[in-house]
């Protein structure tokens, strides 16, 4: 575990790599295809378009794409290709689309639910080298940029202006505009700000027949909301190649605060609490005991002994009225059980916190080997009740399972921890995992809040909608994925290009 | 009598219906009529198996299913190629789950919105969308029409509020999209699909929205100007501004002899946050406000129920150049051709928009001055898009009500024959014909 690395956890969980020969054997389809040699002409008409810069076909040069942060499968695409422009873009989804090659998008691979897992064969188009911020227009308070574009550039390209873009996934040095839209990825601070899809007005998309399409919803334009539907299609819609993105004026005050509970069902009860009361902080996140011990292994950031859960709650706006919300937030805690509650002195403290979050999946490598994390969501008022379920679960296991939450939004990412060498372990881990989800949907919340279906989880699909509503999201893949070429075998379980994909057995298991 | 009701069309068999009570099915009334088509039948659904009953028997006889809720916005649409149903979903309005803790509300679609927000009220409660006539809006109606008012500065819009849907669509399926919680990636995002797709997709019958706290306090502020440059002026050093306010409207009446422009900001928060930022509101203005008020009522809402109602969408900064330029083309063709009536001008200076309402005359000159009204209006240069949301019949059948159609349109024609193979919900109702 790299406890420097920029990709904090949340995208980039490192889960128990079962060896990829070990995977393969599991898995036959998920086998390596030829690197195109028997599609010769095709890789020579591709290679034509991108040059030779945006070609990726050697052996272990493509092993590289082999997986995103969900480890559990992978496969080597049989090409990799990596285009310039919007055209080149086009052009190489046309030919292939023209000779029935599958392909899969891919932005920064810091998904963590198999997302551009390529399957069936499919020929991998990354969007690295899609990287120009084509405008920024400050009155209007929006900016063109190009998929691979990385989140958080876009926030500095704008900062001197006193604007930001608000989505902010744990992975934003990393992760790319392009995969925060196939994601519709989430972050601490959508609780007050909402996700991606709040924020994207217009979306330039290559749709999979290789035509190049804008789907806009600017200026109150009528018709269907075609970018609502194809942020968080995973990538199975077609590929973005530049997104228009609305821009946040940074408010005028910010306050962290930092509460200490006893554990996680005061913690949880203080975070309904808030929410009652009538306050939308900026963001409302969970640590318990488990990450705070990790943390403080790691970076010492002076959390008491033994606290059993900790929140952070940034409140924004304007700073007229911001300290009579902090009392009151103060006061929200105080009631449920916090031993403490301390309130940031300055931008310093502030950041330390924030880093002591951002960083916690990074440093959970000191308590166990790997990890697996989960991604689920609750009614808020249901927080205590499914915190309660993930320790019994835990327990029945024999598993350590520690809590990091977007508590404000219900969302939670149990962290089970696990050691491959121990038999067994595995599959008690994807069970627990599996238990927890659907607790979630039985207490009418969902199976992710913003990590994805993917190919994690397409079995919990119809435990989580009906046959009708899974019959009309397959329509809505059809009929702009007709041929089911773009990002096939998933989301959806019913999908006649899916395959079935089984779980690699664990190295050593039984 | 328009060419359209003069096609004979596959009568609708009452029959058909068994499990409906008197009263659910009656013949259509003129006062159904929507651009002088009469409905052959009115249907008032009581439960969601009334609605698929109604599909099903309009899918099998090739009848036009048109929903409505509380009928404030059925005019906005273009000619229907057919209109052989009015499906009322007002009765299927109970609100069904109330989770103030959770910051949610689910109701049926045809609950009113003035009724929700009085039940959400009692919690300390309100949905963030305000709308023309709430106590005959309905929830399902203003989702399905993405309907906003001024709040859209602050909280976004309708489709942005809402966490779920349950729908009846044009092949009888009942489907259950999103769900109740705030975050919710799984699958893809139907909600989206059928909020602002008009009833042309499915018909809503339950909706999961969330909500917001009622302010602890609240200013409406007017402030008069009595020219278009002051008021952008006013509205530029809003825009640029770090204050949180929940709406930014304007309004010019041009019945007036010396027009005055007005802006209408509407502070929301706590006594401190308001206390402040009116004072930084009224320093950024330059002035007193000319009347303040607790209350709020989005002055956009200017469609009286006749006449003609244009909506134009501009970038924000140009939208108030729009609207005096669009003034000064429509008074000069106007007065070109003897037309006396004057527009009432409103809209949202925050998101661009504006609307410019013609309130009914005498029939020929109304048509006159309507036409002069759409041309002064048309997309071109700083006007990004203009819906032609009410006039005579025979002016919309002359143009793309909606505007041209977006590059998009082939995507939206797929969809609608997945979700609406033949072509029952509000046939050609909605943008490039669908």
């Amino acid at each position: 575990m790299q406890d420097n690395s920029p990709r904090s956890f949340a995208e980039r969980p490192v889960v128990a790599p079962a060896t990829t020969q070990d995977a393969l054997q599991a898995a036959p389809h998920l086998a390596t295809a030829p690197p195109a040699g028997s599609d010769r002409r095709v890789v020579d008409a591709i290679r034509e378009i991108v040059g030779p810069r945006g070609i990726v076909d050697g052996a272990s040069a493509r092993k590289v794409y082999e997986c995103d942060g969900y480890t559990l499968e992978k496969s080597v695409p049989r090409l990799v290709v990596l285009p310039a422009t919007t055209e080149e873009t086009s052009r190489v989804v046309s030919v292939l689309a023209g000779a029935g090659i599958p392909f899969v998008p891919r932005g920064a691979g810091t998904g963590v639910s198999g997302g551009c897992l390529p399957l069936q064969s499919a020929v991998m188009i990354g969007t690295s080298r899609l990287r120009r911020i084509r405008s920024i227009d400050v009155e209007a308070r929006t900016a063109e940029v190009e998929a691979g574009v990385v989140n958080l550039e876009v926030s500095r390209a704008v900062d001197a202006h006193g604007l930001y873009y608000a989505p902010d996934p744990s992975s934003q040095s990393a992760c790319s505009i392009g995969g925060n839209v196939a994601e519709n990825s989430g972050g601490p601070h959508t609780l007050k700000y909402g996700v991606t899809v709040n924020h994207v007005l217009a979306l330039e998309v290559v749709l999979p027949d290789g035509r190049v399409i804008w789907l806009d919803r600017e200026y109150d334009a009528p018709g269907y909301d075609l970018v609502g539907i194809f942020t968080g299609s995973e990538g199975t819609l077609g590929l973005v190649t530049a997104a228009r993105v609305r821009l946040m004026r940074k408010p005028e005050s910010v306050t962290t605060l930092l509460a200490v509970f006893p554990g996680v069902a005061q913690a949880s009860r203080a975070v309904s609490a808030i929410i009652a009361a009538g306050i939308i902080p900026a963001a409302l996140e969970m640590m318990d005991a488990l990450v705070i011990e990790a943390v403080e292994a790691a970076y010492h950031f002076g959390f008491p002994a033994g606290a059993g859960a900790v929140l952070l709650i940034e409140l924004d706006g304007i700073a007229a009225g911001l300290d009579a919300l902090a009392a009151r937030v103060h006061d929200c805690c105080t009631r449920e059980g916090a031993s403490e509650v301390k309130r940031a002195a300055g931008e310093e403290e502030r950041a330390l916190l924030w880093k002591s979050r951002k960083r916690a999946f990074g440093a959970m490598g000191r308590l166990a080997p790997a990890y697996c994390t989960q991604d689920g969501v609750v009614p808020r008022s249901r927080l205590p009740e499914i915190v309660a379920k993930i320790a019994e679960v835990a327990s029945r296991y024999h598993l350590r399972i520690a809590n990091l939450m977007h508590a404000g939004d219900g969302n939670i990412h149990p962290l089970v921890l696990y050691d491959e060498d121990v038999p067994g372990e595995v599959e008690r881990v994807l069970a627990a995992g599996n238990e927890i989800l659907t607790a979630c949907i039985e207490l009418g919340g969902s199976i992710t809040g913003e990590h994805g279906i993917g190919i994690e989880k397409m079995a919990l699909m119809p435990k989580s909608f009906t046959a009708p509503t899974l019959a009309a999201m397959e329509d809505i893949r059809t009929a702009f994925n007709p041929r089911g070429l773009c990002n096939p075998g998933k989301i959806l379980p019913s999908s006649r290009t899916c395959v079935e994909v089984r779980r690699p057995r664990p190295r050593g298991g039984g | 009598m328009s060419a359209a009701s003069a096609v004979a069309r596959p009568r609708l068999d009452p029959a058909s219906f068994p499990s409906m009570g008197p009263g659910q099915l009656r013949p259509g009334r003129d006062n159904d009529a929507i651009d002088g088509l009469v409905p052959q039948a009115v249907i008032t659904a009581r439960e969601t198996a009334h609605v698929v009953a109604t599909i099903e028997e309009a899918r099998a006889k090739k009848l036009a299913v048109v929903p409505s809720g509380g009928g404030t916005l059925l005019h906005v649409g273009a000619v229907p190629r057919a209109y052989d149903i009015r499906l009322s979903m007002t009765a299927i309005g109970n609100i069904v789950e109330e989770n103030p803790e959770d910051m949610t509300v689910t109701c049926q679609a045809g609950v009113s919105l003035s009724r929700l927000q009085r039940s959400l009220a009692k919690q300390g409660q309100r949905l963030a969308i305000d709308a023309a006539r709430e106590d005959r809006a309905s929830i399902g109606g203003i989702v399905a029409a993405n309907a906003t008012g001024g709040l859209r500065h602050g909280f976004g819009l309708p489709r942005d509020l809402v966490l779920g849907a349950t729908a009846i669509d044009g092949c009888g399926r009942e489907i259950v999209a999103g769900g109740r919680v705030v975050k919710n990636v799984a699958g893809y995002d139907l909600v989206r699909l059928f909020a602002g797709s008009w009833g042309g997709l499915a018909i809503l019958t339950e909706l999961t929205l969330r909500t917001h706290p009622l302010p602890a306090a609240a200013a409406t502020l007017v402030f008069e100007f009595v020219s278009a440059s002051e008021l952008d002026a006013a509205r530029s050093r809003l825009a640029g501004a770090q204050l949180s306010l929940s709406a930014i409207d304007f309004t010019v009446d041009t019945t007036e002899a010396m027009p005055l422009w007005i802006l209408v900001v509407r502070i929301e928060g706590t006594e401190e946050e308001v206390g402040w930022q009116g004072d930084a509101v009224c320093a950024l203005v330059g002035r007193q406000p000319a009347d303040a008020a607790e209350e709020w009522e989005s002055p956009a809402h200017v469609d009286d129920g006749h006449g003609t109602s244009v909506r134009v969408a501009a970038a924000p900064q140009d939208i108030v150049g729009v609207v005096r330029d669009v003034c000064a083309k429509w008074k000069q063709s106007a007065a070109s051709q003897g037309g006396q009536a004057a527009i009432r001008i409103a809209g949202h200076l925050g998101a661009g928009i504006a609307r410019f309402h013609l309130a009914g005359a005498e029939a020929g000159e109304a048509d006159t001055a309507s036409a002069a009204l759409i041309t002064a209006t048309a997309v071109g240069g700083l006007v990004r898009g203009r819906v032609i949301e009410r006039a005579p019949a025979q002016l919309k059948a002359l143009y793309d009500v909606w505007g041209p159609p977006p590059a998009s349109i082939g995507l939206m024609r797929a969809i609608k024959r997945r979700f609406d193979p033949d072509d029952v919900l509000s046939p050609g109702r909605y943008v490039g014909g669908l």
